[in-house]
């Protein structure tokens, strides 16, 4: 009858001691994401602050310095144009950060739209999904040079053929999830209690969604810097003489022997910023896995 | 029971279909009841019966695939439900029919808190400012016995016990002031203690609010206490129907007879159970007879030959050509 009396101390053993941002913890206490973290965050602050941490305008010629070594005069040395390298590759971090920050913004919307339309709504799964295989059929270069052959070169461009071919991953990957979640008992209780299924989407479905798909992002951020770079390389992104990594490593490799930093220096951005992107990415994936969720 | 004229809701020979890779079947063959109001109706037997097919099947809920109702009737405020459009079915849900589930602890979204899970049932199907809405989650929390209520709606389901998050299920369900809840075989996951606690606040509820229950479970001790009348269900057909007492006091159909002795009875120093011999028949597999004549000690010829129907005299209904021989005690073949 009473319902104080109801509530005994063994249901009353309800709530642990409240943890703020038990997810940021883990994560601090995670060294290879921390590793990641910094490596990401030294590109992330040069992309940021490019214009107060270059002196000389990138594509500014001076011959008279060509070819200089990296030193306490040039920090970076000089290319074959005499044109500062340190304001080349900061220059070059703006771009290539904002080139993978939109294909990761333009893959998560289209991914997320097609995955969860595929996994939710069961009739349009076959159709969706096999176009999104005859995507993955390609591999990713020769489909990306192919889609900004169509378009032609420039950066908004490789941005448009990036997204487009890492979408069909992204979507597959949501739709897995929604797969797994939209047979959670809670789904069928917010369907009992009369929730249509576009709330259900969007109120249940995904948010329960999220954890692999950022995992999933923060590897299309590294793979699309990446590739940015081979179509700038291939003269296929932003149009020489914009300072990106590509275009950098492209000019330089005629002078490879002459002058390894040239190619050298770019190359190594190119695989710190990689690097930090797939260890922050292995850390998140550790921390937001379901299995080993289950442990604080 | 409550003498009414009209029952709230009325399930007329309800029929669900499931196809699977080894043909189809009807998981529901044929069930129909009326469910009066402020009525406790409790739905028993085995697992895979057709029990919780049954009430999915009248809130148009049953995954299809592989699942669809075929025929019946399931008339709600002069309705029928099964020809209703899924966005008016929406507007019922929930509002004027709820539905508890067997798994507390995951029924609860584990992304959102207690309190955004009530307010989104709240805010669906009523108008409700921010504030009012707020107050009436509290309220809602409060009634069905958690602890300081103002604070536990900032709280996270997997900061919850099972009985607690079933309560907040509750609450949920309750939101609204349905006039029929179908509880779902509520109880099955959670500690004995919490057993009794959950069905107490079921019973208190029901009994304050009015609301008619229909109770899914396979506890016969559950449906001794609680339920009113009660629908005895074999292999997706109705068995046995009748008030509570009646039927454990003298059960009419021998599934039903071997149920209640294969609970186990303090008073009795056997060190063994009664058991049914055998196990449900696959559903695909149904001979022309009666379902349950495989493994029913009484089984006659006749018995294999038709399918008995539902006869009703008073108050009570069985399913069984025999159920004359199987009303007194006889010797049980062991």
């Amino acid at each position: 009858m009473a319902s104080e009396a109801l509530s005994s101390p063994l249901d009353a053993v309800a709530a642990p001691p409240r943890r703020r941002f038990p997810t940021l913890r883990r994560l601090l206490r995670h060294k290879l994401f921390l590793v990641g973290a910094f490596l990401f965050s030294i590109v992330l602050v040069a992309a940021l602050f490019a214009d107060l941490l270059i002196q000389v305008d990138p594509n500014r010629i001076s011959m008279r310095h060509k070819f200089r070594p990296p030193g306490s005069e040039w920090i970076f040395g000089t290319d074959n144009f005499g044109r500062s390298q340190w304001s080349r590759v900061v220059k070059g971090a703006q771009l290539s950060l904002a080139i993978g920050f939109g294909v990761v913004l333009l893959n998560a919307l289209f991914g997320t739209l097609l995955g969860a339309l595929a996994g939710y709504f069961r009739a349009l799964d076959n159709l969706l999904m096999r176009i999104m295989d005859a995507f993955m059929a390609f591999p990713v270069i020769l489909l990306a040079i192919g889609i900004t052959a169509a378009l032609g070169p420039g950066s908004i461009n490789a941005v448009i053929a990036l997204a487009a071919v890492y979408t069909p991953r992204t979507a597959r990957i949501v739709r897995a999830s929604v797969l797994v979640v939209r047979e959670q008992a809670y789904v069928e209780a917010a369907r009992a209690m009369g929730a249509s299924n576009l709330r259900i989407l969007l109120r249940h479905v995904l948010p329960n969604c999220t954890a692999p798909l950022i995992v999933q992002l923060t590897f299309i951020f590294a793979y699309s810097v990446l590739s940015e770079a081979v179509l700038s390389f291939l003269g296929l992104g932003a149009a020489p003489p914009t300072p990106t990594w590509g275009n950098i490593i492209a000019e330089g490799r005629l002078y490879i022997r002459e002058a390894p930093w040239i190619t050298l220096i770019p190359g190594l951005a190119l695989a710190m910023t990689v690097l930090g992107l797939n260890l922050l990415g292995d850390g998140l994936r550790d921390v937001l896995d379901p299995r080993l969720k289950v442990q604080q | 029971m409550t003498t009414s004229p009209a029952p709230v809701l009325s399930v007329q020979g309800l029929t669900t279909e499931l196809r699977t890779e080894r043909g189809r079947f009807n998981a529901v063959d044929g069930v129909s009841f009326d469910l009066w109001p402020g009525e406790v109706l409790g739905i028993v037997g085995e697992s895979g019966c057709g029990k919780s097919m049954t009430a999915l099947s009248i809130l148009g809920l049953v995954p299809q695939p592989p699942g669809r109702v075929v025929a019946g009737r399931v008339l709600f405020e002069g309705r029928d439900l099964l020809q209703l459009p899924e966005r008016e079915l929406q507007r019922i849900r929930g509002a004027k029919i709820a539905m508890i589930f067997q798994e507390p602890m995951t029924s609860l979204n584990p992304v959102f808190t207690v309190g955004e899970q009530i307010l989104e049932t709240l805010r669906q199907h009523e108008r409700l400012g921010r504030r009012a809405a707020r107050d009436r989650a509290i309220e809602l929390l409060a009634k069905v016995g958690i602890p300081s209520p103002a604070e536990r709606l900032e709280s996270y389901p997997h900061e919850l016990s099972g009985g607690m998050r079933q309560r907040v299920m509750i609450a949920i369900a309750l939101a609204c002031n349905p006039k029929v809840l179908l509880a779902d075989e509520p109880t099955t996951a959670l500690d004995v203690t919490i057993q009794a606690q959950i069905l107490d606040l079921l019973e208190r509820l029901q009994a304050e609010l009015g609301m008619a229950v229909v109770l899914i479970t396979h506890d016969l001790g559950i449906v001794a206490e609680f339920a009113h009348r009660v629908l005895v269900m074999y292999a997706g057909r109705v068995i046995e129907e009748g008030p509570v007492e009646a039927i454990f006091e003298a059960p009419a159909h021998p599934y039903t007879r071997g149920l209640l002795e294969s609970l186990p009875d303090p008073e009795s120093d056997r060190e063994r159970l009664q058991v049914i011999p055998g196990s449900v028949p696959q559903l695909g597999e149904l001979g022309p007879g009666c379902r349950f004549a495989p493994r029913c000690a009484l089984a006659g010829p006749a018995c294999r030959q038709a399918d008995p129907p539902l006869a009703r005299a008073g108050a009570r209904a069985v399913a069984c050509f025999r159920a004359e021989l199987a009303t007194p005690p006889v010797e049980r073949v062991a």
